[in-house]
């Protein structure tokens, strides 16, 4: 049967079913595709050292050393204290790298995925290619950045608690990296495709991602900061994240429900949100670049 | 290969053996139309897709394109820059999308419209090669299969584990193209892509594409080289201002072509337009140009052999070899345009402002083309056979029967020239012409040697002995103006006929021999 290509936005389908089925589109797409896009995905990873002789071997050396920094910078230089459950850690370097490591691989997610179709515009012009997989292989990098950052986190909070934390753990990261695969997806396309037809999104999100580290509850306990000031700290959905993953490494268990719940909403519209804004402008992505 | 999305029903459909195709058109373009969307605000776009309001303006590119590509059809589109050549394969690539209309492809897309996509300089040629086949749709196993064809058919086989960066560009492009051509698809679409690297790799590509184009699939490309579209193509289509011109045999197609360019070309030289003849006789008898052996009707014209006028108004020759060839490559395309019946089952779409070289130079300029109609070609030998082969340093007699429909008798003499093109690469290589380019005076000093300013008449032109290397060859012959200054074309049967010439008992490695009278001796003895 002959596939027809149908204008992208007709008038046929209401609103909500077009976001159904874009959803469905790219979830197919990235299935039947999911060899190409490990490929990719492969490819992504060693870019970046393709030229050097410890080759992929720098994608471990530098989440590694740049946790051993924090990790000396917290308890050498600046030694701290969080209040944490009873039986459970007081280490401060749990809490704050509880925060750290999602939002750095969150800000790796969009410095990427900014660049995942325009940066390869002569794929998009001159190939009959999956463009979904463009912004998904992004996530590659940032994904093993995160994955080698939480195991040496969870390493050290399994020292430092002597084990208690591990059976919260079992379940909690499983759960939450889920989330987390469905919230960078979601980014990864929609920031994708924003920055294809508006350059300036870029400056934009290099704002956020320099002032992200302040404006969430990272380097601070929410209630630390002056009432004045909180309203900033919870409008930003990403503070729900950070609450979550500090729920789960730091707190064991979890502790602000409502948090869950923002973000599991959040990463769930921004990733019907982002396939629909990919799939329905992507037909339209070389008359851009 | 592949688009996902809206494509995921032609990836089931992929391997023709598999499914018996249900339509017989591979590509299906009804009113499709393409303007590029300018938006003066940059968040215009996203408001218009999130929003369904639009807020742009249109650049149109392509207007109203409806066309039915057959499986197994290998089409050439030709127009010039700027035609809409490359957004319409691209559309059909499916890497844009239509702004109005519908397109059908059905089978598995491969397109080539650049070469090197996705390749990366800092990786190996072999690491290059995988990647860019698994991104063109390959599969693993298939990629497998494959790679050591490929590297054989780029010739890099020692340098394949090397950085691309360190190749050569002419290396890059040889392995580019490989990796290209390899991938297996039912409807295959070639932009430019042709004749990468040296030349020897050039000839290869090009056997590559008519295999690729023998091959059953489905083919379709751009090209500007309008030999090769005469060469591989099945059908032409002429785009032009972003319409489809016309759509026929590729020889007609071409030659509608080619004869603009070259009056255009010849406009831009600042040539001037020769005196007008008026009169040619659109009723005269359809001689569409067939290659045909000697017919009794050619037969005749020998024996009525008409006694020649001498030239009407001599004009000064130019020497010069280029400004024939283009006359000569010019004369082509002209007999379609001021006869356009004449293109049997080819189908004419006129665009507004763009109805043919014949009206832009209305005036003084017509009639040229189809003025004279060449009847006939044939290749005689010794015994006065009509032949196809011949061996080298054979007598080789050429015998071209035209006829001259002109009601008063052109202003300026005629003169009739040919050419021999390689077939493997359509290199020219040999020319005569009843003008002397060599001394740059018109050569019809006998009445023999000067066109028949009205009815039939019979050229035979001997070639003793045929100096060429044993190859294929196609032969053109143009009735031209003998005003060097002109480009008026009279008629062009291009590269109509196929000649073969066989070798001779020894293999010789030049494409042509010169006789040569030699001389030796002491070097004292010299001058």
């Amino acid at each position: 049967m002959p596939s027809r290509i149908e204008p992208s936005f007709g008038a046929q389908h209401s609103f909500l079913t077009a976001y159904a089925r874009s959803t469905a589109d790219l979830v197919r797409t990235a299935y039947d595709q999911r060899r190409l896009l490990k490929a990719l995905a492969k490819r992504d990873l060693s870019d970046d050292y393709v030229a050097h002789r410890l080759s992929m071997g720098w994608t471990l050396v530098q989440p590694l050393f740049l946790m051993l920094v924090y990790l000396f910078i917290f308890t050498a230089v600046y030694p701290a204290r969080v209040q944490a459950p009873l039986g459970l850690a007081t280490d401060a370097t749990i809490y704050l790298l509880s925060g750290i490591i999602p939002w750095i691989t969150l800000s790796q997610v969009m410095g990427r995925s900014l660049v995942s179709v325009v940066g390869s515009s002569n794929i998009v012009k001159q190939m009959a290619f999956p463009l979904e997989l463009l912004p998904l292989k992004t996530l590659a990098t940032p994904l093993l950045f995160g994955a080698v950052s939480l195991v040496f986190l969870v390493s050290y909070s399994a020292w430092i608690t002597g084990g208690a934390i591990i059976p919260v753990y079992l379940w909690g990261i499983p759960l939450l990296v889920s989330l987390s695969l469905v919230l960078y997806a979601g980014i990864a396309l929609l920031l994708g495709t924003v920055q294809v037809f508006a350059r300036e999104a870029r400056e934009f999100i290099i704002m956020f991602l320099n002032i992200g580290l302040f404006i969430h509850p990272i380097l601070f306990l929410p209630g630390a900061v002056p009432r004045a000031v909180r309203p900033v700290i919870y409008a930003s959905p990403f503070s729900y994240y950070i609450f979550c993953w500090q729920d789960i490494l730091f707190f064991g268990g979890v502790e602000r429900v409502w948090a869950w719940c923002i973000t599991a909403a959040f990463a769930g519209a921004v990733f019907v949100l982002g396939a629909r804004l990919f799939v329905g402008s992507k037909p339209h992505f070389g008359d851009f670049l | 290969m592949t688009m996902p999305a809206q494509t995921a029903q032609r990836i089931e459909i992929a391997e023709p053996h598999l499914a018996t195709p249900a339509t017989a058109f591979a590509i299906r373009l009804e009113h499709v139309r393409k303007a590029y969307k300018l938006y003066d605000k940059s968040f215009s776009f996203l408001r218009e897709v999130l929003t369904g309001r639009p807020c742009h303006r249109e650049k149109p590119v392509l207007e109203d394109i409806s066309l039915d590509i057959r499986r197994g059809e290998v089409v050439g589109i030709i127009g010039r820059n700027g035609a809409g050549k490359s957004t319409l394969l691209k559309l059909i690539a499916g890497t844009l999308a239509p702004t109005d209309g519908r397109i059908t492809v059905d089978g598995r897309v491969s397109a080539i419209l650049e070469l090197g996509t996705g390749f990366n300089p800092a990786y190996s040629g072999r690491d290059n090669v995988i990647m860019s086949a698994l991104m063109r749709g390959m599969s693993e196993a298939e990629v497998q299969r494959k790679f050591d064809a490929i590297v054989a058919f780029s010739g890099l086989e020692d340098v394949i584990d090397q950085p691309f960066q360190t190749y050569s560009s002419g290396m890059q492009a040889r392995l580019a193209f490989a990796a290209a051509v390899s991938v297996e698809a039912d409807v295959i679409i070639i932009d430019e892509a042709l004749a990468a690297g040296d030349i020897r790799f050039a000839a290869r590509s090009l056997r590559r594409i008519r295999e690729i184009c023998e091959s059953g699939v489905t083919a379709l490309f751009v090209s500007h080289t309008a030999y090769q579209v005469m060469q591989l193509c099945t059908r032409a289509i002429w785009l032009d201002n972003g319409r489809i011109r016309m759509d026929g045999g590729p020889i007609e197609v071409v030659r509608a072509y080619e004869y603009e360019m070259q009056e255009q070309i010849a406009q831009d030289q600042g040539r001037r337009p020769l005196p007008t003849v008026r009169g040619a006789d659109n009723n005269s008898p359809e001689g569409s140009v067939e290659p045909t052996t000697a017919s009794p009707a050619s037969e005749e014209s020998i024996d009525a052999r008409v006694r020649v006028e001498p030239p009407l108004q001599p004009c000064p020759g130019i020497p010069g070899d280029r400004t024939r060839h283009s006359q000569h490559k010019a004369v082509l395309t002209a007999s379609v345009l001021a006869h356009p019946e004449r293109t049997e089952g080819s189908r004419e779409q006129s665009a507004p402002g763009a109805s043919g070289a014949a009206e832009n130079g209305a005036g003084d300029r017509s009639p040229s083309i189809g003025s004279y109609r060449v009847l006939d070609i044939a290749f005689i030998d010794e015994a006065g056979l009509s032949k196809r082969a011949f061996r080298f340093g054979d007598r080789l007699r050429m015998r071209v029967v035209y006829e001259c429909v002109l009601t008063e008798p052109p202003s300026c003499p005629c003169s009739l020239a040919v050419t021999f093109y390689r077939a493997g690469d359509f290199e020219p290589v040999m020319y005569f012409s009843t003008n002397d380019l060599a001394s740059g005076r018109d050569a019809q000093d006998g009445p023999d040697q000067a066109l028949q300013p009205f009815g039939r008449g019979v050229f035979d032109a001997v070639v003793d002995p045929v100096q060429l290397r044993a190859d294929d060859y196609y032969v053109s012959v143009a009735i031209t103006s003998n005003d060097p200054g002109s480009c008026k074309l009279y008629e062009l049967p291009q590269s109509q006929m196929r000649l073969t010439i066989l070798p001779n008992g020894f293999d010789e490695p030049c494409a042509f021999y010169p006789m040569v009278t030699w001389r030796n001796g002491p070097i004292s003895e010299r001058h």
